[in-house]
């Protein structure tokens, strides 16, 4: 318990030296909102019926992307193996970077997905509820996406595979995520369920994940 | 203390770096891992702390009764890597690592290892030396009982040397287990010497 503080006190300090992460995401993530559009073209009925799940990838995008930044110096200087073998409860050491990745990577992108909302022409109604389920997956999200981190620790440029190794586990989350904002949908699908299932998936990758994490930077590392 | 580690083996991929390996030893000295390059010194270091795993064998502790012990957050490990942050100053690096250990650096360890006038600097603006010196105050700062070093004598100035030794040498006399990998013997008073590569 007592390695939690130290950690996400030098983990943001390191963050807040070398900004680019924070920005990079929030401008991929702008990016990505503003270019989907005009893909689709012209009709806004098309627009508004695909853009939740638009929002949706603009932002596992915008993890992925930085999702390496999460144990890659740590692995280079040498301070992971010490807080893998050094802490007496080594996840919960994990947890902390995953808690520092939030506060610097997810938190930033939550406040501008208000934008990317209205950039995508979303409802505000519909913004506010998907904002709500993106936070309550996003333990989630980070978490898988660090296990593919963690595999690819001794990959030069891992953001591609990471990428195509995690999305399939997305799949749920997407699914979850989009359908109470789909029109006709036979399921009847809710935002309180959608929620549920999200906290379920979340709380499972939380119990879980950690485990699974020190297993694959214990093998992985030197 | 003691460590026993009983038929040992390891390869990376193909190459066999031990082989059903004995090795004894007590904590009444200074073990120093001796070899030539290739033989398995740091190998063997990353093994006991853990980092490592071996193939097969057995690598435990015991205490002065003979106990076995689990050596789970005993162990400071100094490696090639030195777990110092180059984005960040002396004084923060020290901190970080003395919140982490929940031990108040000692102020007499920045003087004697002649620190004290870098504290301010950035680590990415130190000598190698200086560098491997803050890596060594964060092993002191662990307070732990058993030190793997793996070369902590390489890129120090003489004086450097003779002060990281005498404090190596302390550490000895507290029932400590220190185990040290280097090029060459004699270099502490009381020392055990391991030859890897026979």
């Amino acid at each position: 318990m007592n390695h939690i503080v130290p950690i996400i006190k030098r983990d943001l300090h390191i963050y807040f030296r070398n900004k680019s992460s924070i920005f990079i995401a929030i401008i991929f993530f702008l990016v990505v909102s503003s270019i989907l559009p005009i893909g689709i073209g012209p009709d806004i009925k098309v627009l508004e019926s695909i853009s939740p799940g638009l929002l949706w990838i603009a932002f596992f995008l915008s993890i992925l992307l930085n999702i390496n930044i999460v144990f890659e110096n740590d692995f280079k200087d040498g301070s992971l193996d010490l807080i893998l073998i050094e802490s007496e409860l080594p996840e919960l050491a994990i947890i902390s970077k995953i808690i520092s990745f939030w506060l610097i990577v997810v938190l930033p992108l939550v406040i501008f997905l208000p934008l990317g909302g209205i950039i995508l022409n979303l409802p505000l109604g519909n913004i506010k509820q998907i904002i709500s389920l993106i936070i309550i997956s996003s333990p989630f999200m980070i978490l898988v996406a660090s296990m593919g981190s963690a595999m690819a620790l001794r990959v030069s440029n891992p953001s591609l595979l990471i990428t195509i190794l995690i999305i399939p586990f997305y799949i749920p989350i997407l699914i979850f995520g989009t359908l109470p904002f789909i029109e006709n949908d036979i399921m009847n699908f809710s935002f309180s369920r959608s929620l549920m299932l999200l906290t379920s998936l979340s709380i499972f990758a939380i119990v879980f994940v950690p485990y699974l994490l020190i297993y694959v930077l214990k093998v992985n590392s030197d | 203390m003691e460590l026993h580690i009983q038929g040992l083996n390891f390869s990376y991929g193909e190459k066999k770096v031990f082989e059903d390996t004995n090795i004894d030893v007590s904590g009444d000295k200074i073990t120093i891992l001796f070899g030539k390059n290739g033989t398995g010194k740091s190998t063997l270091l990353k093994l006991i702390a853990g980092i490592e795993r071996c193939d097969s064998g057995n690598i435990s502790f015991s205490d002065k009764n003979g106990s076995i012990f689990s050596p789970k957050g005993m162990i400071a490990y100094l490696g090639h890597k030195l777990a110092i942050k180059e984005e960040l100053t002396v004084e923060q690096n020290i901190s970080f690592w003395g919140d982490f250990y929940q031990n108040t650096p000692d102020e007499n360890n920045f003087r004697l290892l002649e620190m004290e006038r870098l504290r301010y600097l950035n680590v990415s603006e130190l000598s190698q030396g200086q560098k491997k010196k803050l890596a060594f105050m964060r092993v002191l700062l662990s307070n732990k009982p058993i030190w793997l070093l793996d070369e902590p004598l390489s890129n120090l100035d003489i004086e450097s040397t003779e002060t990281i030794k005498k404090l190596i040498s302390e550490r000895i006399s507290k029932n400590n287990l220190v185990l040290v990998t280097s090029h060459s013997k004699s270099i502490f008073s009381k020392e055990q010497i391991i030859t890897l590569g026979n």
